[in-house]
């Protein structure tokens, strides 16, 4: 039988999980993946915000809702002329008055162009947690642990990006010689290449990192603490140990609940 | 990356010399990229004596890049009194050269263009180019690059058509004809030198005070 036990419902489960996300820092990611055919350098950063909490005995801590808000940074560079064909002038002739002149044909080779690319969006996923409850040094903390990698539904945010990333490719494209008639064409070509899949499959993982092993600390405490204050020179204050806690969802009251068990000694 | 200027050729230029008179020429191809690796005037031109009153021939010579070093493929041409020399490059890495030689008591370059000398250059975006002399500051023009139509095939197709009729403006003096030319994008504008002192066809833009004296 343990000495003490705490019992929280979904109410206060809730603003425990809220108030965990609010710390949380979840540090920049970087690297590269597939956009399409293409190689994408990208920087990331992301924060969880709000989510709905269910309690599921025996241990699991559902958020649903949940809202990943993230920032994405990335460039693309490709050779043009591995998606457009090379263009050629014709050969011409000038009449001058010191005689007839033929041009040879001037071939224009598409340069490599390079498209930057910030993208800031927000995608709600629901997830099951699990607790764990862990001494590190001189704490007892109770954690919610991410079972899995949820699903998340990136189709809008992908059709955003095909979108912002056409506009931008055409803003590139633009200023090059040449490519004038072909410019629309090419800005199709890109964006029919690198497709919603493509998008989704560069963004998916990325997104993915942030919510893997996502863990949040609900409950800290002091493993040695103390209970009662000095109440003077001859009163000392009181500490106990904390010796063992466990955690676990309870719904046998009748209310889905969270329940610390604790063992304690002087 | 298309410059109108030249003082820098670039593979959107041809440069074309006529060679009136006998003698031997030598000339070199410096660049900006590649200043003071190039040797001295090493290539030349041989003209020979007209041996009867014929249509003038034209011989194309392509610059090149071997190693860090600007080459005349083919390195020398014998050509005959009257005959037409085109220098040109199909290697769009290469900018920013000029063709400079002399010989039989005269010189000729790209950046200072003398007489029955051509120098070309395919406008690949539209817009308004001021064009001037960059030596003498008296002559100049402007070219009206306008993009085309794009609403159909047919226009597509006339528009690509329209890539083989070039623009001339001839140079006589410090007078260009026509002093404003309008084209569509890709077409090619010549600039035919007829008769000049040493001058340059450069945008007035790169022309430090150009572009305010121009308009």
């Amino acid at each position: 039988m343990p000495d003490i036990i705490a019992a929280v419902d979904e109410v206060a489960a809730t603003t425990l999980i809220h108030d965990a996300e609010a710390t949380l820092v979840i540090p920049t990611q970087s690297g590269s993946g597939s956009l399409g055919p293409f190689t994408a350098s990208w920087s990331a950063g992301a924060s969880v915000q709000q989510g709905v909490i269910d309690l599921i005995p025996p241990n699991v801590v559902r958020v649903a809702d949940c809202e990943l808000h993230y920032s994405l940074g990335f460039s693309f560079s490709f050779d043009l002329s591995s998606i457009i064909p090379d263009f050629c002038l014709p050969t011409l002739c000038i009449p001058t008055p010191f005689g007839r002149w033929c041009l040879p044909t001037i071939c224009i080779n598409w340069p490599t162009i390079t498209i930057p690319f910030n993208y800031s969006d927000m995608v709600k996923f629901t997830a099951d947690f699990t607790l764990d409850v862990h001494a590190v040094g001189t704490e007892w903390l109770v954690d919610v642990v991410i079972v899995g990698v949820p699903a998340l539904d990136l189709s809008a945010a992908a059709a955003a990006i095909l979108a912002g990333l056409g506009l931008a490719a055409a803003g590139i494209l633009a200023p090059i010689p040449f490519i004038g008639l072909v410019l629309a064409g090419a800005v199709l070509t890109i964006t029919s290449i690198i497709a919603i899949a493509g998008v989704t499959g560069f963004l998916g993982p990325i997104l993915s990192i942030f919510v893997a092993g996502l863990r949040f600390t609900v409950y800290r405490q002091q493993k040695h603490f103390e209970v009662l204050p000095s109440g003077g020179p001859v009163d000392p204050p009181v500490y106990i140990n904390l010796d063992a806690i466990s955690a676990l969802v309870d719904g046998s009251g009748g209310e889905d609940e969270l329940v610390l068990s604790v063992d304690i000694s002087a | 990356m298309t410059m109108l200027d030249s003082r820098r050729m670039t593979y959107l230029n041809c440069f074309g010399q006529k060679f009136s008179k006998p003698g031997t020429y030598r000339y070199r191809i410096a660049s900006s990229s590649t200043r003071g690796l190039e040797r001295d005037a090493r290539f030349t031109i041989e003209v020979k004596p007209a041996a009867s009153p014929a249509e003038a021939q034209q011989h194309d010579v392509a610059v090149r890049l071997e190693g860090r070093e600007l080459v005349a493929d083919p390195p020398s041409v014998s050509i005959n009194a009257g005959d037409l020399v085109l220098w040109n490059t199909p290697d769009s890495s290469i900018a920013g050269y000029v063709i400079e030689g002399e010989g039989s008591g005269w010189s000729f370059s790209s950046a200072s263009l003398t007489k029955e000398a051509l120098y070309t250059h395919a406008f690949g975006l539209p817009g308004t180019y001021r064009w001037l002399d960059a030596h003498h500051r008296k002559l100049g023009g402007v070219v009206e690059v306008v993009s085309p139509k794009a609403d159909a095939p047919e226009s597509s197709r006339k528009w690509l058509a329209s890539l083989g009729s070039p623009t001339v403006i001839s140079i006589r003096g410090e007078h260009a004809d026509p002093e404003r030319v309008e084209i569509l994008t890709g077409q090619t504008v010549g600039w035919a030198i007829e008769e000049a002192s040493g001058i340059s066809v450069t945008d007035a833009s790169l022309v430090p005070g150009g572009a305010a004296k121009r308009g």
